[in-house]
């Protein structure tokens, strides 16, 4: 008898620990985990173009965390990541009103699962940069970006969901400062120009 | 073959093994940054300034994310021992955070970058963690 009643109560907590360790149920995503640092292709010089001339206008779309559903993006911790990886590529210009180049972020949807061993988030965002000179849209694209938490980035569902949240919208963020450096930083140069780090490429080439 | 049993073992067992393989399963994977990067020469001194501030609101961050996880241990120790979170991913990314910091400081003597130096105050660990 006691030992049927040992049985029923650890299947119960063998239930309880496989339906934590599955399940992704809410924990708000980290400001500073969606930060995107700068890298071998995103670092500018204080002759580019962009370097310290991008406004953040406006940044729209997330969402709150529910605590009894599952975990999102919120508007103002987007917001925040997106102004803070601009500042750490130097691109973001202060004070703001100042700047050549207008942003406006929408974030559009979050693609996460509500159960899985491994979580993959798809976060959609659009990125439209205006040119505050003349009114000319220099940059309008929609990044769709995965990232996926594996188990063993965290044991329980709801820190794995938030991670994979975290990665795909620091991911996202960090194409958009690729794609932009890509697309401004060299040919916004006059024609004929080449930048120092092209110069240097055709050097270092030759044998 | 009992429902209580898998392949002639008890599922209480087989339970009691997985806690004890899981137990202080809480917490996730630390994701330290490095102390030197490809780019630093290339870094201007906005770039050493800005990340030198990031950086240390990333460490007062994870300290807050300590002390919130040790009064969550509290509870769970009563509640679900299972799920106490007993990594050190948060030290290891502060104190790869400070190195990092150190770092930008002796970047920015190098580039005689004046203003930085004053805007780091968490470059040396604190020690109420």
């Amino acid at each position: 008898m006691a030992r049927e009643m040992f049985d029923h109560v650890f299947k119960w907590a063998g239930v309880l620990i496989v339906a934590v360790a599955l399940s992704g149920c809410a924990q708000k995503a980290r400001m500073n985990a969606m930060i995107f640092d700068v890298t071998d292709a995103t670092v500018i010089n204080d002759t580019s173009p962009l370097y310290q001339q991008v406004d953040v206008e406006k940044v729209q779309g997330g969402e709150k965390t529910n605590p009894i559903w599952t975990s999102e993006v919120d508007n103002p911790e987007f917001a925040a990541a997106l102004e803070s990886t601009l500042r750490v590529h130097a691109l973001l210009v202060e004070p703001s009103g100042s700047g050549r180049y207008r942003l406006t972020a929408s974030l559009i949807g979050m693609d996460q699962p509500l159960l899985g061993v491994s979580f993959t988030v798809t976060a959609t965002v659009r990125y439209v940069l205006v040119d505050a000179t003349n009114g000319a849209s220099v940059f309008d694209e929609t990044i769709v970006k995965p990232y996926t938490a594996e188990f063993s980035d965290a044991f329980l569902g709801a820190e794995r969901l938030r991670l994979a949240n975290e990665g795909a919208i620091r991911e996202n963020i960090g194409e958009f400062v690729r794609r932009l450096v890509d697309k401004l930083n060299v040919s916004s140069l006059p024609r004929g120009a080449i930048s120092i780090a092209q110069a240097g490429a055709e050097v270092s080439a030759k044998p | 073959m009992t429902v209580s049993r898998i392949c002639g073992i008890s599922i209480s067992v087989v339970l009691l093994a997985i806690i004890l393989v899981l137990g202080g399963c809480g917490g996730r994977v630390a994701r330290p940054v490095e102390t030197i990067r490809s780019y630093d020469d290339s870094l201007t001194c906005v770039h050493i300034a800005q990340e030198l501030k990031s950086n240390s609101n990333r460490i007062a961050d994870l300290r807050g994310e300590i002390r919130a996880q040790n009064d969550n241990n509290a509870g769970l120790l009563v509640v679900l021992p299972l799920f106490l979170n007993v990594n050190d991913s948060e030290d290891e990314e502060i104190g790869a955070l400070v190195a990092r910091n150190q770092r930008l400081i002796m970047l920015a003597q190098k580039g005689s970058c004046s203003a930085v130096r004053v805007q780091s105050p968490e470059a040396v660990p604190n020690e109420d963690k």
